[in-house]
């Protein structure tokens, strides 16, 4: 493999991430395309495709790019997040705890993560392990509820 | 003299245990220190909160009221006995001990907020969420996270009339 590829797909990575950042997935999608035909072995495009993917709900290329990321590091915690959130959405709840419990064993400090599996064991009807869950995520996030709650709000428009 | 400094230092080491998630052993500490002294209503009172962590609400509801029998007008006792109320789903008796609690500090907002919870858990969300508003934020971690499961569980309502 040239250089040359390496370098230009590091560059529509960087673009990717840019246009991701900004908001802007369809661009980032094609960008991330992009690098990885300058390069198909730079690190992280998977899952930099799979979160892009996701946040076009199209959930199925999303969970295969995921998979293929986390082939290639499996203990991966914004990987594990994603995939877990995937499950949740197929409501395989079990699995999506699973997936949330080995993000955190990899970053305790995963906030995200511990919302999603105090959202997972809500639906598995573990209220005590839920709001062990969402203790561990108040505390890394003091503000989280308040901003779920004025999601709610939002959408009732109350 | 030395008895209660150890006791209390292995209390806080209990709660240490507690508060990082280490249940089984400050259930443990919890339960040897009770048995020491069954009088002392706010370690009963957490060794009732640990045991509803672990998801034994049988028990934690039975070891919060005997800590409520023990210390009727203590306010942390009244308050820990309407989480483990609440987190048992028995909102009526969360409801009285968190009104017992306010009663007891009133210039407290904590107890206030936890009834504004229990409303909104009782099925009067929008009645309750205009009380938290009035109440203003309250952002110790125990009620952030209970707020967060009854607003979860109004968002999971919503995503599946949707």
């Amino acid at each position: 493999m040239s250089s040359g590829g390496w370098l230009k797909g590091r560059r529509h990575f960087s673009r990717g991430i840019k246009k991701a950042s900004g908001g802007q997935y369809e661009e980032a999608l094609h960008e991330f395309e992009k690098a990885r035909e300058c390069h198909p072995k730079l690190r992280n495009v998977d899952s930099c495709l799979g979160e892009v993917y996701i946040q076009l709900g199209r959930n199925r290329p999303a969970e295969e790019h995921l998979k293929a990321a986390l082939d290639g590091d499996p203990t991966n915690p914004v990987v594990l997040h994603y995939l877990g959130r995937l499950a949740r959405d197929r409501r395989n709840f079990k699995a999506a705890a699973d997936f949330q419990q080995r993000a955190l064993a990899q970053d305790p400090v995963y906030a995200e993560a511990s919302l999603e599996l105090g959202r997972s064991h809500l639906a598995l009807g573990d209220r005590a392990a839920a709001v062990s869950a969402f203790e561990r995520c108040a505390r890394l996030e003091p503000d989280v509820a308040e901003s779920r709650l004025a999601e709610f709000a939002k959408e009732r428009g109350s | 003299m030395f008895e209660n400094l150890k006791r209390g230092m292995l209390f806080n080491k209990a709660q240490r245990y507690a508060r990082s998630g280490r249940i089984d052993e400050a259930l443990g500490l919890f339960e040897s220190l009770t048995g020491q002294a069954p009088d002392w209503a706010i370690a009963k009172s957490h060794h009732a909160m640990a045991l509803a962590r672990k998801g034994n609400f049988g028990d934690a509801v039975h070891v919060a009221t005997e800590a409520s029998g023990i210390a009727p007008d203590h306010f942390a006792v009244a308050l820990f006995a309407g989480q483990v109320f609440f987190d048992a789903g028995r909102l009526e008796d969360a409801r009285g001990a968190f009104e017992k609690a306010a009663e007891i500090e009133t210039d407290n907002t904590l107890p206030r907020s936890y009834l504004a919870l229990v409303q909104m858990a009782t099925g009067d969300f929008q009645e309750g969420y205009n009380c938290l508003r009035e109440i203003g934020p309250e952002r110790q971690p125990e009620f952030q996270a209970r707020l967060l499961m009854i607003t979860e569980q109004e968002l999971a309502k919503g995503e599946k009339r949707k």
